[in-house]
């Protein structure tokens, strides 16, 4: 297993990627700056989180604009896996590779904190090894992380399985107490239509050994195996 | 320009140095090396009591200083004040103390992993003070994300005190892997060339350092210089940049700008290398035309570094640098002798003699009187409580924003990127794995006792060290270093020079006594408005190596019969406590006896020794025993993540005899901890605590109803307790 | 009718955001930008009009120390009435 892992301008989380791709999971990875555009040879590209340029103007708008997006897009063309997490899900909203939006979340302010998601579709590489209604605890750490998108959307979106996960209590239900950022239907994060390109503001990689609280987040990363393997 | 002058005596003693009349540029730039904020020339002679202490590595005169954990990791701290660009802008204020002290830290070539805060506001109903702490808040949760830097931890005070004079301190903390070295500021090699990266300079904040050098006798209004806006996005990139450079040994030496701008950081790094510097103005890159010298001298533009490399490698620095997206340019040379020559526009401009200049930097030896004001009435402790005075008081208590719950804020801080926060903030130390593969961790806390230091400087300073100290032990970390920023008033005024000469030597001697290195730290006086100065208030920053195995730093949670043991050499104080602070008509007393140090490192070395054997321990905090126990109940309660509602608490059961003197409850002291165990245990901590020498009192047990009972009343409910913990900062940030 | 507030960083002072968008802007090929601003903008529907010297006043001053950060910030205040 072969692992991209994007550093933009601002980017803050790669190396917390990095030490899970290589030392948790035991995966090569490849540090890419964003002006890198050779993709060559990778099974996973993952934009990390941050504040990629600061989050000037809009987060994720500037470095939409990177050289490595063309590229990116390509790779996701020929079926190779995309993950964006927190700003890199920003990111891939804004370079138009997911469906939606994500606003200030509804308190305004910034939020650290572990919540509970629920995996609401299995049809992504991302969610692959867990199962339908199975409920994670991963920790969000982001000031705009409400996901939008316009209703008629959001319906094709729910018919093809492509809301993977959502904020709920630990128990799993749904309860806006339990939606940190006031994100419509409590969505955490999507995938395109093939499954391959998923974006989702957790963070997986700070929920990956014990030491730190939650291993949940492998059950994410583990997928990509389980989705390479059905490919194949 | 005719602004930037220098006092009748100090132009007096700078004509000695020159042998003539100083030009108006030679002034300004005397007056950016001199003032107080640069030069700390009121208390330099008084911090030299650090510098005889302990084991730090890295010069006095440098960036920061660090202590050596087991495995060669060297650990970098540093804090740093940023009151009165706060109280002016809170916002970019206390963004740019965030940046600024990070930047002491990667100068050293060290990689920032942790940063925290120690705030002290007004009261919530005074005036500016809700806007100052919320944008205060805001400033540093912006900073601080963005630059991916973890917020890990920090103290809330709110009083009246500092209703005229935020205080905003800001404490960094970096590491060196074993074997990496640490970067100097000193400016050495003739030949070599001086590079400079970052933001392009702009007329920001010149007037800046002046400003923490004066009091504030006007209205913010008729105070307004050029604010310094901050870059968090271009901090990023010039850690990254620097910790290149360093990893790859093409920084010989790096300085970052501050106070006084390229004043400081140039000239200081020759004075330090005692060496001469050609420098370029022409080479500096600049955000707008028309900026006259002595602006781009003293521009306090923030995210600036300058490295003296050698000229065989400028290119490649360049080159890196440009990397990573940042301005750099070549602005100078060391050269022979003892000037610093500027050139402008192609000219000569000056030649400064800064080794003579800053040689000859003034020292005040102040005038200082004791006493500082006797505060509170001496009285004997008051009767014993009935179980609704209890409540009632813990209640006032916890729900006062310096005691309660700081999850409101800390929410706001990104306390995890970087994947080494064990344990995160909440109550005591956080605790951080240095590398995310290998076992070393270190603890880290902040704290300070100024309701004491109003009345004994010298016994707040010992208390709050021995303090510090113990709750790191109870953590399972032996303390090894500390940092400090000592705000204070005005030093014209003796009996605040007297308070601070007491602080220091408090600070100096508990250190000292207790083997912990002094490693960096900072002075901040003129927290003064129109004549109201703030209460002496030493903040320590305080490091420790951690003991224990990682996968127990997090304390196991009391349960229902768990027995709560007071262990101790001497008793806490009202005088001092938050509770006295609320209330001092109604709950004083004659205070402390002086600390014994010798006592207390016995206390570290037991309360050590519970730790490792999973004793789960508790150290008392601001509002004394009591609420430190309820606090932590509260706590895991809420760690079950469960909404308001659901509050699912365990209650405690005070053990009467304790409770009969309010001292035991709620006086504050360094002297004690509290240790809980299961009944089966119980004989076993006994014996060992007995083998140690210390006294021993049976507090209360836990119990499985959420209420505290004293005896068999109920003094107050945990739902109710709950609700005043968690509303205690409403009121400043909503 | 609609009163809008633009927002501006005040000229003099270091624009972080305005520096990042020129960068791009730059390298996306986009010439001849000499410096980029970026600031926020307000909108009020009011009822009524402004004839009245004080209410005028009332919303100038809010523009000027409530909307944006006088230390930090230009602002410039326009009217639009709304079409009869």
């Amino acid at each position: 297993m072969k692992v991209g892992v994007v550093v933009f301008p601002g980017s803050n989380c790669d190396l917390d990627v990095v030490h899970v791709v290589q030392d948790v999971l035991g995966w090569s990875t490849r540090i890419l700056w964003h002006t890198e555009t050779n993709l060559v040879g990778l099974d996973l590209v993952v934009l990390p989180g941050g504040f990629s340029y600061g989050d000037y103007l809009r987060p994720g708008a500037l470095a939409s604009y990177s050289p490595i997006m063309a590229a990116i897009k390509d790779f996701a063309s020929k079926g190779g896996l995309v993950l964006g997490i927190c700003n890199g899900f920003q990111i891939l909203l804004e370079a138009g590779m997911l469906q939606g939006a994500l606003m200030q979340n509804r308190q305004i302010r910034f939020v650290c904190k572990p919540t509970w998601v629920r995996v609401d579709s299995t049809r992504s590489f991302l969610t692959a090894s867990a199962y339908k209604g199975q409920v994670l605890s991963l920790p969000i750490a982001h000031h705009s992380g409400s996901y939008y998108v316009t209703k008629e959307a959001l319906k094709g979106m729910n018919d093809s399985g492509r809301i993977l996960f959502r904020y709920v209590s630990p128990d799993g239900a749904q309860d806006d107490a339990f939606n940190p950022n006031g994100s419509i239907e409590a969505i955490a994060g999507v995938s395109n239509e093939e499954g391959n390109v998923v974006g989702l503001m957790p963070h997986p990689e700070r929920a990956a050994e014990r030491l730190l609280g939650s291993e949940d987040g492998l059950v994410l990363f583990r997928g990509v195996l389980s989705w390479i393997s059905q490919a194949s | 320009m005719d602004e930037v002058i220098l006092e009748e005596e100090e132009r007096a003693l700078l004509a000695s140095v020159l042998c003539r009349e100083p030009t108006t540029l030679e002034e300004a730039i005397t007056q950016g090396l001199w003032n107080e904020h640069c030069s700390y020339k009121s208390s330099k002679l008084l911090i030299e009591r650090f510098q005889a202490l302990g084991t730090r590595l890295g010069g006095i005169d440098e960036n920061a200083g660090g202590v050596r954990l087991k495995d060669g990791t060297v650990v970098v701290f540093k804090m740093e004040s940023h009151n009165h660009p706060s109280f002016i802008e809170p916002f970019q204020g206390a963004a740019t103390g965030v940046g600024g002290i990070l930047r002491d830290i990667f100068a050293m070539g060290a990689r920032p992993i942790a940063l925290l805060d120690a705030l002290f506001f007004g009261e919530p109903d005074f005036g500016r003070t809700p806007y100052l702490a919320s944008r205060v808040i805001d400033g540093i949760a912006w900073y601080g994300n963005c630059v991916g830097v973890p917020t890990v931890g920090g103290m809330f005070v709110s009083d009246v005190g500092y209703n005229a004079n935020c205080l905003v301190n800001a404490m960094a903390v970096g590491v060196l892997e074993p074997g990496q070295a640490m970067l100097s500021a000193k400016a050495r090699g003739v030949g070599n060339l001086i590079v400079y990266a970052g933001q392009k300079t702009g007329p920001d904040g010149i007037y800046g350092s002046r400003m923490a050098s004066k009091s504030f006798g006007v209205g913010v209004e008729q105070l307004r210089p050029q604010v310094q806006v901050g870059d968090p996005f271009k901090g990023k990139l010039l850690i990254e940049a620097t910790l290149s450079l360093a990893r790859r040994g093409l920084a010989l030496s790096c300085q970052d700008f501050g106070a006084s701008g390229l004043v400081s950081s140039v000239f200081e790094m020759a004075y330090k290398g005692n060496i001469g510097v050609r420098l370029n103005l022409d080479a500096i890159p600049l955000r707008m035309k028309g900026l006259q010298p002595w602006e781009i001298l003293l521009s306090e533009s923030q995210e600036r570094m300058v490295y003296v490399v050698l000229p065989e490698n400028a290119e490649e620095v360049l080159k890196v640098l440009q990397g990573y997206e940042l301005d750099a340019a070549v602005i100078g040379e060391l050269v022979q002798g003892e000037e610093i020559e500027v050139f402008y526009r192609g000219e000569p401009l000056i030649r400064f003699p800064h080794l003579r200049v800053l040689k000859a930097a003034p020292r005040l030896n102040r005038p200082m009187a004791p006493p500082f004001t006797k505060q509170g009435r001496a009285t004997g402790p008051i009767g014993s409580f009935s179980a609704e005075r209890l409540g009632t008081t813990l209640g006032r208590l916890i729900g006062h924003p310096g005691v309660g719950s700081k999850e409101d804020i800390y929410r706001q801080y990104d306390h995890e990127v970087g994947i080494r926060t064990l344990v995160p903030p909440s109550l005591g130390p956080s605790i951080l794995r240095v590398y995310p593969t290998r076992d070393t961790a270190i603890a880290v806390v902040v704290g300070s006792r100024p309701f004491l230091a109003v009345s004994d400087p010298r016994g707040a300073a010992h208390q709050l060290i021995a303090g510090l100290s113990l709750a790191l032990a109870s953590s399972g970390a032996t303390a090894i270093g500390m940092t400090n920023c000592l705000n204070f008033g005005t030093p014209e005024d003796p009996k605040i020079m007297y308070a601070l000469k007491e602080t220091i030597e408090g600070l100096a001697e508990a250190c000292e006594a207790l083997g912990i290195a002094v490693v960096s730290g900072n002075v901040s006086l003129y927290n003064t408005t129109e004549d109201a100065s703030i209460l002496p208030t030493a903040v320590v920053g305080m490091v420790g190596e951690v003991q224990i195995p990682l996968e127990e730093v997090g304390q196991k949670p009391l349960l229902p019969n768990d027995r709560l043991w007071v262990i101790e050499y001497g008793k806490p104080a009202l005088k001092g406590s938050q509770l006295n602070r609320l209330m001092p008509a109604e709950w004083a007393d004659e205070g402390l006896v002086s600390a014994d140090f010798k006592r207390h490192r016995d206390l570290l070395t037991l309360a050590t020794a519970l730790r490792a054997d999973s004793i789960r321990l508790i150290t008392p905090g601001g509002g004394g025993t009591l609420i430190s126990i309820v606090k932590r109940l509260l706590e895991q309660a809420k760690h079950a993540d469960r909404p308001l509602a659901l509050l699912d608490s365990h209650g405690i059961q005070l053990d009467p005899e304790f409770c009969s003197d309010p001292v035991n409850g709620f006086g504050e002291g360094c002297a004690r901890f509290v240790a809980a165990v299961e009944p089966s245990e119980e004989p076993r901590l006994l014996k060992q605590t007995g083998l140690s020498g210390f006294k021993s009192s049976y507090l209360g047990k836990v119990i499985s109803e959420p209420e505290v009972w004293l005896g068999q009343n109920t003094a107050a409910r945990m739902e109710d307790l709950f609700l005043k913990y968690t509303l205690s900062l409403r009121a400043f940030l909503e | 009718m609609k009163l809008f507030y633009n927002i501006t960083p005040k000229p003099d002072l270091h624009d972080p955001q305005g520096e990042a968008l020129q960068r791009i802007l730059d390298r996306i090929g986009v010439l001849g930008v000499s410096r980029v601003h970026v600031g926020k903008m307000v909108v009020l529907e009011i009822e009524g009009d402004l004839l009245e010297a004080e209410r005028k006043e009332r919303f100038e001053e809010l523009g000027k120390t409530f909307f944006s950060n006088p230390l930090l910030e230009d602002v410039e205040c326009r009217v639009e009435s709304e079409e009869p």
